[in-house]
């Protein structure tokens, strides 16, 4: 019979069933990991580096899987709970974040992106922008950039990024407009490729 | 392309999927907590010399000296050190001179353009990444233009920060070029107040810093400093007597970078140093290179800088 709801939450159930189950059926809490994992992994790796992400990623769905009994089974989809989470505990590596980005727009070589390619280019082709880019997030307040992020990068609805951040999405709109703002006031008054010819 | 898209951009750099590592951990903390009984997870933390506080993800130092190494800079392997044929002068012997060197050149207003060809080389993780640059930059670093795609951009730098280092800087330089005039002159102060100006600002220490922090960061301060900005000689003098007062600071006795004889300073770390390079003869900045805990290397040279009259033009 448990065989059966594992069977069934693996294939089609929502996050909330599956939480729901793992309540009963603590093996169950690997489906929701499967499911995210991958996704929480590559907003780690993106945001502090590859070194942290390990740890940082079993810890979010550790976290995850201790509060399971607290979880809100009226929220189907999980994301906004899990990057909840993870944005809690890259709070406490702020300082490794920012000097990240600030590698970057510092030399152009990407801290992030060069263990996964041995392409040289591949940095110096990110360029102007990119470097304007990773200097623009690492002078944002946390709190922009975290907003930014969770949309950016985690792909999450602004109302997805108020239950994450447990604000409301009027804060999250404020946020993201200043962040979005100060990120083109950095790449060139709102257009990447604005040029002198344009200028004349 | 707006912000957005080249966020997205930056963020598919990265592959998608759980690694086999961040999957082990999780497994192995997940059978634990269903067991209480069970011995303590072998996890990577535990398992690291020098495992810090518990709960305190690992990763945050070996990042550090990775963005350490790609931040600061250094030696590519066509560079290499000069047999030393005679002895390194005393580090006062060389600030004084490159302090006098500095003083001989000529002044140049903020707003004249200045062109830099910067190569750059990181090492971390086992991988080396090389890149150079064409920047043009006004000689108080408030515009500067490079070309994207083939087409010339120009970008004006946020003039809202009060001097220290602000949010919408392009690079960590910890003080604005409007607020140079308010630098102390004797060395001492000097260093001490760059000491403050760059912990305020948050650049930071390199990891594994061998003297106090302070003197670390006086050091980067400095280095970020002599080249960014083309200063007036006065300062750019004071600046190089302050590195002769930095306690630890002690001179290369020969390097050779792109072909030019170098001397220089060289602040010590635990298992690396941090070297800002001059020219041998000129005493003009050349490079900071840095080799950090850890293995990491990093390094950045200004192979060429000449003042042109315009964002575009070549010398």
């Amino acid at each position: 019979m448990m065989r059966q709801s594992r069977a069934s939450a693996e294939t089609g159930a929502a996050d909330a069933e599956v939480i729901q189950l793992s309540r009963h059926e603590p093996e169950a809490f690997e489906i929701l990991f499967r499911r995210h994992a991958g996704h929480i992994q590559r907003y780690v790796v993106r945001r502090l580096g590859p070194d942290a992400a390990d740890d940082l990623v079993a810890e979010t769905f550790l976290l995850a899987f201790r509060q399971r009994d607290r979880y809100d089974l009226a929220r189907a989809d999980a994301r906004p709970w899990l990057y909840g989470i993870v944005t809690n505990l890259i709070g406490s590596h702020r300082r490794a974040e920012v000097r990240q980005y600030r590698a970057l727009a510092r030399t152009g070589i990407d801290p992030v992106t060069e263990s996964f390619t041995d392409r040289v280019d591949a940095a110096v082709s990110a360029g102007a922008t990119s470097k304007r880019l990773a200097a623009a997030l690492a002078g944002l307040p946390a709190a922009h950039r975290d907003t930014l992020l969770l949309i950016a990068w985690g792909d999450l609805s602004y109302e997805e990024a108020a239950t994450a951040l447990g604000v409301p999405v009027g804060t999250v709109r404020s946020r993201l407009s200043r962040a979005r703002s100060r990120l083109r006031r950095t790449l060139g008054d709102a257009d990447p490729s604005f040029t002198k010819e344009n200028q004349a | 392309m707006n912000e957005m898209d080249l966020l997205s951009r930056l963020r598919d750099a990265v592959p998608l999927g759980v690694s086999p590592g961040a999957e082990h951990l999780f497994r192995t903390a997940l059978l634990d907590s269903q067991d209480p009984g069970r011995a303590a997870a072998p996890s990577r933390r535990s398992r690291r010399p020098g495992a810090r506080v518990p709960g305190r993800p690992v990763g945050a130092v070996s990042v550090a000296v990775a963005v350490g190494a790609a931040v600061a800079v250094v030696v590519q392997p066509a560079h290499g050190r000069v047999p030393a044929g005679h002895p390194a002068a005393p580090v006062t012997l060389l600030a004084d001179r490159a302090a006098a060197a500095a003083l001989d050149q000529p002044s140049v207003r903020p707003g004249q353009w200045v062109y830099r060809e910067t190569e750059m080389s990181g090492q971390a993780n086992k991988s080396e990444k090389q890149s150079s640059e064409e920047l043009w930059s006004t000689a108080d670093d408030t515009t500067e233009a490079s070309y994207y795609d083939g087409k010339l951009g120009l970008y004006y730098r946020d003039r809202d920060n009060n001097g220290v280092m602000g949010p919408l800087d392009f690079y960590p330089v910890p003080l604005s070029y409007r607020s140079l005039g308010s630098l102390p002159a004797r060395p001492g102060a000097l260093v001490a107040r760059l000491a403050e100006i760059g912990a305020r600002a948050g650049t930071g220490e390199p990891v594994g810093c061998a003297q106090s922090t302070a003197s670390c960061t006086a050091f980067l301060a400095i280095s970020e400093l002599l080249s960014s900005y083309v200063m007036p000689p006065a300062l750019t003098a004071e600046l190089y007597q302050a590195l002769g007062d930095i306690p630890g600071v002690s001179v290369v006795p020969g390097v050779d970078v792109d072909g030019q004889a170098c001397t220089g300073f060289r602040i010590p770390l635990t298992g690396g140093d941090l070297e800002l390079i001059v020219n041998a003869a000129t005493y003009q900045y050349v490079a900071t290179l840095g080799s950090f805990p850890g293995g990491g290397r990093g390094t950045v040279v200004v192979a060429r800088q000449a003042l042109v009259s315009g964002p575009g033009v070549r010398p």
